[in-house]
């Protein structure tokens, strides 16, 4: 049973954030989308790792959020410093990223 | 009708929880509850965390990833205060793909589940925690040279025109 919802939710979650990452036009949104991915893979990760080596999958785990919170404070500072020079989040508008018609 | 115990009832709510904050963090237009929902999509899974019996990393999911992340986040999306919505046309293709991934983490997750098949995660912690300290103190200045990074980038001074 725990097993069964835990892969539904790790698996809803990864799913969601990809759709949210492919839709959204804003940088902000897209961080966000990526942000639930990563709470799916950390579920994934935890679930393979509890019934076969469960002190492995804390450390890696533990390693993997302190990583994802350096790596969305430097993105967050990239985000601002991109709208600093830009006047806007959408990604679509980035140059180099422009939607070809 | 077999009774549900408090256990099963607490992982479907933080289960379900977690779902509908992040199917709302995804559809919802504005930056700002977007941000604020994944912090309850976090705090959901440190619930389920703590349910699978790892406490101390649901406690320290909350306090860094919700307390930090999150915060960062939300700091963000104040300081920009303007968003962009969404990309009308990719809806449908989006849809199918998210489908699709999402099926195949399903199904990927059962099986090796099932067949406990991988690599020795135990082993490779016990290489990483012990065998390698030293390049974990290099992993360590690493992080905190690209917190100074962004901040450079941030200010404007992190090279470019």
């Amino acid at each position: 049973m725990m097993g069964e919802v835990l892969a539904v939710v790790s698996a809803a979650l990864f799913g969601l954030g990809a759709y949210g990452a492919l839709t959204s036009r804003s940088a902000v949104k897209v961080l966000i989308s990526l942000e639930i991915m990563f709470n799916g893979a950390v579920l994934a990760a935890l679930l393979l790792t509890s019934s076969t080596a469960p002190g492995a999958g804390f450390q890696l785990v533990l390693f993997a959020v302190a990583l994802g919170s350096v790596e969305v404070g430097v993105l967050v500072s990239i985000l601002i410093l991109l709208y600093r020079r830009m006047r806007t989040v959408d990604v679509y508008q980035v140059p180099g990223l422009e939607v070809v018609e | 009708m077999s009774q549900l115990s408090l256990f099963t009832v607490y992982l479907l709510l933080a289960g379900a929880t977690a779902i509908a904050s992040a199917a709302l963090a995804v559809k919802t237009k504005e930056d700002f509850y977007a941000a604020v929902l994944l912090g309850i999509t976090g705090l959901s899974v440190a619930a389920l965390i703590g349910l699978l019996g790892y406490t101390f990393l649901a406690v320290f999911h909350v306090l860094v990833y919700v307390g930090a992340t999150v915060m960062f986040v939300v700091f963000g999306v104040v300081l920009v205060g303007r968003s962009a919505g969404s990309e009308r046309r990719m809806a449908l293709p989006a849809a199918v793909t998210s489908l699709l991934v999402a099926g195949a983490v399903y199904v990927l997750l059962r099986q090796a589940a099932v067949s406990r098949v991988g690599v020795d995660l135990a082993r490779a912690a016990s290489e990483l925690f012990e065998g390698s300290a030293t390049a974990l103190v290099f992993l360590a200045l690493a992080l905190a040279s690209l917190v100074v990074a962004g901040l450079s980038i941030a200010s404007g001074r992190g090279g470019g025109e």
